[in-house]
């Protein structure tokens, strides 16, 4: 019935949870609104391999109404435990009971369409994707254009999945369904909502 | 497992027994009794520890349930006050108070944590939990007193053989 969480090896989370957070949500807020743009979060480390980039979203956006899909390389005790603790989320093995996903790279992922794309009434309901890569600035260019950029903005993703781009244009094809997706790397991260469209350069 | 019948109020009776007892002494004492005793515990305040949660105040609902059976309702929130700490040698205190005094919390946990610690358990206890517990034992010896001293009985005529039959 009661689920004990081990503390032991729970690290800080913000030193000012209100301002801290405030200023974070900003930086994301900036990245979404500005896709392909890439926002340095200043978040205190947390257990790896989680990176600083996606535990400031988690330490942001995540609280008990947002339930979490982990990768299995995420689904370790003591990223679970700062989960837990830090945002009180529940951790679901059901992509498309998730609120926020979070996939790292190197692990197999759920397919996109396994994830919560929203319903008409509330698009807002659609899971989003937190992709923790090895670096936003050393892989293949990907053209991006829509809302939020004026004409159009590479970024250089490493080590996505190739079919990644094409599952990711069907999923977002049935606007205003579909999932949002934050790429982290590090303390960086770029926003890439479902307006956006891509193309390999 | 049927939900409603799970009993949430049982008294500790596991491991957990001893830890309940003082995290409920330090949450129930008056924070101007705690304060007092920690700023005089010498050595023990000054044991160095890293916060993992600050003090932080927040709403908690408080449930109720009718008849102990009954489903569950929302009886209403109350204020409440909980941090974390963990100490050098790794144990973790937790403090939840009733009310919105940060400095409360944070001693709270910080006892909480040097009780579970082996080497500081017993100065920590002698310290902290034994005056604390007298305090309240006082407290409501007081309160009984006060209260019994308004009593008042009601006698019922004890009834003869004859109206029993």
């Amino acid at each position: 019935m009661t689920q004990t969480l081990d503390l032991s090896q729970v690290t800080p989370g913000f030193d000012d949870p209100v301002l801290d957070a405030q200023s974070c949500f900003r930086k994301v807020l900036d990245a979404i609104s500005h896709p392909g743009r890439i926002s340095a979060l200043d978040v205190p480390p947390a257990p790896a391999p989680l990176n600083p980039a996606s535990a400031g979203l988690a330490l942001t956006l995540m609280d008990f109404d947002t339930p979490i899909y982990l990768s299995p390389a995420l689904q370790t005790d003591s990223i679970v435990s700062w989960l837990r603790f830090h945002c009180s989320a529940p951790i679901t093995t059901v992509p498309n009971e998730a609120a926020f996903a979070f996939l790292q790279e190197g692990d197999v992922w759920p397919s996109i369409d396994e994830f919560h794309p929203g319903d008409a009434k509330y698009p807002d309901t659609s899971t989003s994707l937190v992709i923790q890569l090895s670096s936003l600035e050393t892989g293949p260019a990907i053209t991006l254009n829509g809302p939020g950029i004026e004409t159009q903005e590479t970024i250089h993703p490493n080590s996505m999945p190739e079919n990644f781009w094409n599952a990711r244009a069907e999923n977002v094809a049935d606007f205003q369904l579909g999932v949002d997706c934050y790429l982290t790397a590090g303390n960086q991260v770029i926003g890439l909502p479902r307006t956006t469209r891509t193309m390999p350069a | 497992m049927n939900e409603k019948f799970v009993e949430t109020d049982t008294l500790p009776n596991d491991a957990n027994a001893a830890r309940q007892s003082w995290m409920k002494i330090l949450a129930c004492s008056d924070p101007v009794n705690v304060e007092s005793a920690w700023n005089s515990a010498l050595g023990l305040n000054e044991v160095p520890c890293e916060i993992i949660r600050k003090p932080e105040r927040g709403l908690v609902m408080v449930r109720g349930r009718a008849g102990s059976a009954g489903g569950q309702f929302n009886l209403g929130e109350m204020t409440v006050t909980r941090c974390a700490v963990r100490l050098a040698e790794g144990e973790t205190g937790v403090s939840y108070i009733a009310g919105r005094n940060l400095e409360h919390a944070l001693i709270a946990a910080k006892a909480d944590a040097l009780l579970q610690s082996e080497t500081h358990h017993d100065k920590a206890f002698a310290a902290l939990i034994e005056p604390l517990q007298k305090q309240i034992d006082d407290r409501e010896a007081e309160r009984a007193s006060k209260v019994a001293a308004t009593r008042v009985n009601f006698f019922t005529m004890v009834r003869t053989r004859e109206d029993k039959k």
